[in-house]
């Protein structure tokens, strides 16, 4: 993700009433099933143009939280995933490249229901729900950040 | 957590350089002064600082675990939680411990054969746990009740009219049964290599090595791997040794992953059988049968001084596809029976197109010189039946009698499966749909057949001599079809139609799960699968 960026910055978002519910609305369909006290926000830069966050979500897997980094572009749009921390003994699949290639492109608005909007792995359905779930997280919590230092960016909105 | 003090020094170095590191870009559009700078860099050194410091005084083994982030990674963030919100998480749970998992399933079942009753069947629940030995090292196993409710053993001594008097009672429910489905340790060498020993699920084919209730949508295992087995003993199959396994990539989309395994292996394994029975208006009789079929291998001194082997090869192209091609091949009578082999290979696959899934598993396993085990087997016990001396009178028969029991020379078949998952509007805002995130209803169905060759049907034997050999070929059919309701992936209520026939002699004979005389069954299943 952001491969053509010159410099990165490094940024810790406190969690808050007011980010918590914006996710909350972000993820109607799918509430998270973990809430970081905080999100480690990486803003990517080439030169002086601002190229997207790389948000660090948490999602609980069948077992255990995984940790996993999501790249959100200026449009919205997820620029990549990779997993940080894989906790769960079985599913690890999920880590691979050509799983998590499959949320490249993704938005908001699109559904990432394993077996329906992306393609899932036999046994590591939950593992993939919970990544879908991070994912939507990652990109709520950008356009947070984005819509609290940027008024032309409005907060996004449930899909209905 | 081994060095709570060093942890919390990390975590807090950790916060503060986060912390600054917030600040440098908060400021960045504003003048910044020398003086700023200087501060700020000062401050960086000092975390610096502190930071090295702390590595040296960190114990060895915390930093092998830190060398292994996937494994020990620390958490970035805790939780706490919110009312009424999603649960905290679990790392502030500890979630490097054991993880305690489980499925479980039951059914009920209505057929057409006069001599089957329709009945609820417990079919089984697993307890699972996984834990983390160390960064590289896990142990996992699952411990299976099926059909198991009670098991009560009752014994008492005492001295009665001038002796000694000692009373034992077993009771418990029937056809139960308590088993290590499996239980190894896995020592990661690599991400390409792993080594496993323990009990381990035998790769052939791909139903054993997924055999979670929960994952499959037909309340009854298949044929060739449980109802009618082909593999050489009835999943799920867990054997003793030791192998490896690993994943390659294969250019951008694919992924080949092998399992080797050394292990103990099947054996024609006996097993004591008493009967009684009441006979009008003959004598009342007390049977002792010892019954030798194959079954899985022991977890401790084999019969055999022989060890079998076994491995699959899966090719994935992309996502959701998968083809392997497994095998197995060891000794399996003892060592006091003519040396023959099971040779056993298995084709499976899965592919997805959209909603549309296709699923099976092909299978074949010869027996060796099956008549050639029967000699051998008539040698060693010498006569089939005897009666116990001294035991029986002329109102009561006491016998003896030994049987070989569903041997056959060759088993082959097959099992493919279709399911079409829907996601109606009705069902998400129905009763049963409301509050989940993904309802879905899956349609299924399911073909199978099984060939068995030169099962022998009756083996009589005299003096340690044959004396009568019969066996026949059979062709087991069964269809399926059915629909299951998933509110979530891991939970389903399942209905399902089958028709089983066999092309001669009755269900009973070339199944065990349909003790019937009759040749066919239309059954129908309802099921609940659930795993957490």
């Amino acid at each position: 993700m952001f491969r053509d960026a010159t410099r990165f910055e490094a940024n810790e978002l406190p969690s808050s009433e007011a980010l918590r519910e914006h996710v909350s609305v972000a993820m109607a369909d799918q509430p998270p099933t973990a809430w970081e006290r905080s999100y480690p926000i990486i803003s990517a830069y080439r030169g002086d143009e601002r190229l997207g966050e790389a948000v660090v979500v948490e999602e609980l897997g069948k077992h255990r939280n995984m940790t996993f980094v999501v790249g959100v572009g200026m449009d919205g749009k997820v620029t990549g995933v990779a997993m940080m921390v894989y906790r769960e003994g079985y599913g690890g699949e999920v880590r691979s490249d050509r799983f998590l290639s499959q949320y490249r492109g993704k938005k908001a608005a699109d559904g990432l229901v394993p077996g329906r909007d992306v393609r899932n792995i036999t046994g590591a359905t939950l593992s993939a729900y919970a990544i879908g779930r991070g994912v939507k997280k990652a990109v709520a919590v950008a356009q947070y950040v984005r819509s609290a230092h940027d008024p032309m960016n409005p907060p996004i909105t449930a899909r209905h | 957590m081994k060095c709570p003090r060093i942890a919390r020094s990390c975590a807090a170095v950790c916060i503060h350089a986060a912390f600054a590191l917030w600040l440098v870009p908060s400021v960045a559009g504003a003048e910044v002064s020398d003086e700023t700078v200087q501060l700020l860099m000062k401050q960086i050194e000092e975390l610096r600082a502190e930071v090295d410091e702390l590595k040296r005084q960190r114990p060895p083994q915390q930093a092998d675990q830190d060398a292994i982030p996937e494994r020990t990674g620390a958490p970035i963030s805790n939780t706490g939680g919110t009312p009424g919100g999603p649960s905290p998480s679990a790392l502030a749970q500890g979630s490097e411990g054991v993880e305690l998992g489980g499925y479980g399933s039951l059914r009920f079942e209505g057929g057409s054969p006069d001599d089957v009753s329709d009945t609820f069947t417990f079919r089984r629940f697993v307890l699972t746990a996984d834990a983390p030995v160390a960064s590289r090292i896990r142990s996992s196993f699952e411990l299976e009740f099926e059909r198991f409710r009670k098991l009560e053993l009752e014994r008492s001594a005492s001295v009665e009219d001038g002796g000694l008097s000692i009373e034992q009672e077993v009771d418990g429910t029937s056809d139960s049964e308590i088993t290590m489905e499996q239980m190894w340790v896995e020592y990661d060498l690599d991400a390409a290599l792993a080594l496993r020993a323990g009990g381990v699920l035998v790769p052939l084919g791909r139903f054993n090595q997924n055999h979670n209730d929960e994952r499959w949508d037909i309340a009854r295992r298949p044929l060739i791997d449980r109802g009618s087995p082909v593999l050489p003993a009835p999943a799920a199959w867990a054997e003793l040794g030791v192998g490896g396994l690993g994943t390659f990539e294969v250019g951008e989309k694919g992924t080949l992953e092998y399992q080797l395994y050394v292990v103990n292996g099947v054996t024609l394994d006996p097993s004591v059988e008493e009967k009684l029975a009441t006979r009008d208006p003959s004598r009342d009789k007390l049977e002792l049968e010892g019954s030798f079929k194959t079954k899985s291998g022991t977890f401790g001194n084999d019969v055999k001084d022989a060890k079998a082997v076994a491995g699959r090869l899966a090719y994935s192209p992309w996502l959701g596809s998968e083809i392997a091609g497994s095998f197995y091949y060891g000794r399996y009578t003892p060592d006091y029976m003519p040396n023959e082999a099971i040779a056993a290979f298995a084709l499976d696959g899965i592919a997805t197109f959209g909603d549309l899934e296709l699923e099976g598993e092909y299978a074949f396993s010869d027996f060796g010189d099956v008549d050639r085990v029967a000699g051998g087997f008539a040698r060693v016990v010498g006569e089939h039946s005897s009666a116990i001396p001294g035991a029986s009178s002329p109102d009561f028969e006491a016998e003896i009698e030994f049987e070989l029991a569903s041997l056959a020379e060759r088993r082959q078949g097959y099992w493919l499966e279709g399911r079409y998952d829907l996601r109606p509007a009705w069902l998400t805002g129905s009763v049963f749909g409301r509050g989940f995130a993904d309802p879905r209803l899956t349609l299924v169905a399911r073909a199978e057949q099984v060939w068995i060759d030169g099962l022998i049907d009756s083996l009589d034997f005299s003096g340690g001599a044959i004396t009568s050999l019969t066996d026949t070929d059979h062709r087991l059919d069964r269809w399926t079809i059915g629909a299951a309701y998933r509110p979530v992936p891991n939970a389903a209520l399942q209905l399902a139609y089958e028709y089983t026939q066999v092309d001669r002699g009755s269900l009973e004979r070339v199944t065990n799960f349909m003790a019937t005389n009759e040749d066919h069954a239309h059954t129908v299943l309802l099921g609940t699968v659930f795993g957490f």
